[in-house]
C-alpha cells in the first residue's frame, strides 16, 4: 500500500513515533510516498538543532532516514516561515514544499496517517 | 479527488495551531478538494461570536469562518457533546450539530482525516 505521513509535532515531542511507523511500514513492504512536516513539525527541519550528546537528534535521524530509504521529506513552507526555517538553515534531506504537494501526495496514497 | 475532513480541536488563541489549521483547510480547498470541518473539544471556541482578541497579541483570524462558503467549504460540523460542555455558547455560524455516532460515520466516510 502507498502511505503518506503527516508529522505535526516538533522534534522534541513525539515525532520519533512517526519515524518508527515509517520504518515499520517499509519493513512490511509498504511504500511511503512522502513525509510532510506541518505546524510544529517544521521545527524538525532546522539544521542548527544541536542536541546534547546523550540525547537523540531526531532531525539528524530524519536526514539519515530520508537518504537510506530515498523518501522525500517535505516541510510546509508556511509552517516553516513562521518558525524561522528557510532555505539557508534547512537540514539535509528536507525540502520546502506547498500544500499543493501534500494534496498531490494524498491523492496518490492509499492511506494518509497524521501524527 | 479525495474528501478531506479536518477536525479542529484547538482553542483559538492558545497557540498558532487553530489559525494554521484554518489556513490548511483553505489551502486544501483552494486545490479544488472537497473539504469539511468538524469542530470538537476546545475547537468549538473558535466559533464563538463577538471575539475581541488584543490585536497586539493575536490576529482575529476566526472572522474568516463567516465566509467559508466563499472558499468552497460548505460542510461544517460541530460536536454536540463539546457544545454542551461549553454550555451551548453563541456561535458566529450555525454548523450541523453531530453526535458521536455521526462523528464516527463522518470519519469513516471521508478519505482523509486530519486532526489539528
Amino acid at each position: 500500500m502507498l502511505y503518506t505521513l503527516v508529522v505535526k509535532s516538533s522534534h522534541l515531542n513525539n515525532n520519533p513515533d512517526a519515524m518508527a511507523l515509517a520504518l515499520d511500514l517499509i519493513h512490511h513492504k509498504h511504500q511511503v510516498t512522502a513525509i510532510f512536516f506541518l505546524f510544529d513539525g517544521a521545527y524538525t527541519a532546522n539544521a542548527f538543532i544541536d542536541m546534547p550528546t546523550d540525547e537523540p537528534n531526531i532531525s539528524q535521524q530524519w536526514s539519515e532516514f530520508a537518504q537510506a530509504h530515498d523518501i522525500r521529506l517535505v516541510v510546509c513552507s508556511a509552517s516553516a516561515a513562521r518558525r524561522g526555517i528557510c532555505a539557508t538553515n534547512l537540514a539535509r534531506g528536507f525540502n520546502l514544499g506547498s500544500i499543493g504537494e501534500l494534496v498531490e501526495s494524498c491523492d496518490a496514497a492509499d492511506r494518509v496517517v497524521s501524527l | 479527488m479525495k474528501k478531506y475532513l479536518i477536525i479542529m480541536q484547538q482553542a483559538p488563541y492558545e497557540s498558532s495551531l487553530a489559525l494554521e489549521g484554518l489556513e490548511l483547510a483553505l489551502a486544501i480547498a483552494a486545490f479544488n478538494q472537497d473539504v469539511a470541518l468538524l469542530f470538537k473539544g476546545p475547537g468549538v471556541l473558535q466559533l464563538l461570536s463577538n471575539q475581541k482578541p488584543n490585536p497586539l497579541e493575536h490576529k482575529e483570524f476566526t472572522k474568516a469562518y463567516a465566509g467559508l462558503s466563499l472558499f468552497g467549504i460548505t460542510d461544517v460540523y460541530i460536536c454536540q457533546n463539546s457544545l454542551a460542555a461549553y454550555h451551548n455558547p453563541d456561535l458566529m455560524i450555525q454548523p450541523q450539530v453531530v453526535d458521536n455516532l455521526k462523528i464516527a460515520a463522518l470519519i469513516k466516510d471521508y478519505d482523509i482525516v486530519l486532526t489539528v
